[in-house]
């Protein structure tokens, strides 16, 4: 009982990793890249987080982090707030609820899983956004993001996978 | 500590019944701050300068390696363009020479008339510099995120621009940290006019990268190349401001190009020039007006 308290600090520490690494994504897509080719063009990257976070350990991404998590994303992105809640809400319940079937899948069953996901995720943002806030953005632009979100995949989900075995093995 | 299976099977479906509930309770929280967002703005935007002050210093941190990354690309860009870039900016050297001597002689001409007339200059403004930390909103949302805040000086409504052209103006401000809007969001509206014609306009951002002329008087005859500058109208900025030069007329839409391009901006001004503005800012809240 001597590291009871240490102990649990660490165990805490653990646990918020994968929230931790969400909002570490919504501060990455936010950093000023200043690349000409990129103007105005955003990669959703938070929601690599959250699909993975909620495939891999269900028990630390429970709905209640991927709500704040959104939260935190909007006010960021200075998007309408609540929306961002709503997706990585729907994320993290379709992923969990198929968890089943990702189960021993390869990676490219997974990367397309990811992908189905994203692509429903951004028109219920399309249908909100534009429906509600009168916030339409131009479709190309839309299109893009979500190709580059989606093929950002992979690095994300290797650095978390290795994150996970050192950081979260037998938590 | 042995348990009932009965017990434990009940557990588990109180259990996930409970998640279930707590989801579908999250999923009307975020309905409601929807509408909370549209009906509350004073409360969402302390929420959102809350968060954006807490983490304005992680990204100001986090934008100096980004800064550096993309200093290091556009570097190896210019060296490629390097020999074509100095032939242009030799002619143009050449051109705006003969305008130095144009604008010395329009200068001495106007000092003239002005001291003749008895002219009140504008007031002097007074000016922050800020870095840009966050390049935020992308498809959806055309803002940026700045290092500077209240205890600096800034105040929402205020104009910002790089060099002598306009950005935006100021959007929300917290204790160390700014938003702006830029004039391609869907939701900026700057009165403007056409340089040479003086004909009064409203330019609109539509979240494109082109802004769009609107309410131009039938008769202007706004042509492709024509600059715009701001009226000063509404009491938002002070007049002359460089916007950008009409790219396009297409179908009765004028779409104007903007001389600031967002991927450009690492440092911009805030600029307080003294005018109220058309959003109650924060110091004249509470005042006589």
């Amino acid at each position: 009982m001597k590291h009871g308290a240490l102990q649990r600090v660490d165990h805490l520490i653990r646990q918020l990793l994968p929230a931790s690494l969400v909002i570490v994504l919504t501060l990455l897509q936010a950093v000023p890249w200043r690349l000409p080719a990129m103007a105005g063009i955003v990669p959703m990257l938070p929601m690599i987080g959250v699909f993975y976070w909620s495939l891999y350990r269900p028990d630390l991404l429970v709905p209640s982090v991927a709500f704040v998590c959104g939260l935190v994303n909007d006010i960021v992105m200075g998007a309408p707030i609540g929306i961002s809640s709503l997706i990585f809400l729907a994320i993290q319940g379709m992923t969990a609820a198929q968890r089943r079937f990702f189960n021993g899948k390869s990676f490219l069953v997974v990367w397309a899983g990811f992908a189905t996901l994203a692509a429903g995720a951004i028109v219920i943002q399309l249908a909100l956004s534009s429906a509600l806030f009168g916030r339409t953005p131009l479709v190309k632009a839309l299109l893009i993001e979500y190709l580059i979100t989606v093929f950002c995949y992979p690095l994300p989900s290797w650095l978390f996978s290795k994150l996970q075995m050192s950081w979260l093995r037998g938590e | 500590m042995k348990q009932h299976p009965g017990m434990v099977g009940r557990l588990a479906t109180l259990r996930l019944l409970a998640q279930r509930f707590a989801f579908l309770t999250l999923v009307l929280a975020s309905f409601a701050l929807m509408l909370l967002g549209k009906a509350d703005t004073i409360l969402v935007e302390r929420l959102r300068v809350f968060v954006d002050d807490g983490l304005a210093p992680v990204l100001q941190v986090m934008s100096r390696p980004a800064a550096a990354i993309a200093s290091v690309v556009n570097a190896v860009h210019d060296l490629a363009a390097l020999r074509a870039e100095n032939v242009r900016l030799a002619e143009e050297n050449e051109r705006l020479m003969h305008w130095q001597t144009v604008a010395r002689e329009l200068d001495n001409e106007n000092r003239a008339l002005k001291s003749q007339l008895n002219f009140m200059p504008d007031p002097d403004a007074a000016f922050i510099t800020a870095r840009v930390i966050g390049d935020t909103g992308g498809a959806f949302v055309h803002s940026m995120l700045l290092n500077v805040g209240k205890r600096d000086g800034v105040r929402k409504g205020q104009a910002v621009i790089a060099g002598e052209n306009l950005v935006g103006r100021i959007a929300e401000v917290g204790d160390r940290s700014a938003r702006i809007l830029l004039l391609t969001d869907i939701n900026s509206h700057i009165p403007v006019i056409i340089e040479n014609s003086r004909a009064k306009a409203i330019l609109s951002g539509d979240n494109t990268d082109r802004t769009r002329l609107n309410y131009l008087a039938p008769n202007s005859n706004p042509a492709v190349g024509n600059r715009i500058v701001t009226s000063g109208h509404g009491g938002a900025f002070p007049p002359g401001l460089p916007v950008g030069v009409i790219a396009s007329l297409q179908d009765g839409i004028v779409r104007v190009e903007p001389f600031v391009h967002r991927y450009q901006l690492e440092y911009v001004t805030v600029v307080d020039y003294g005018l109220p503005g058309v959003l109650p800012s924060d110091q004249t809240d509470g005042r006589d007006q």
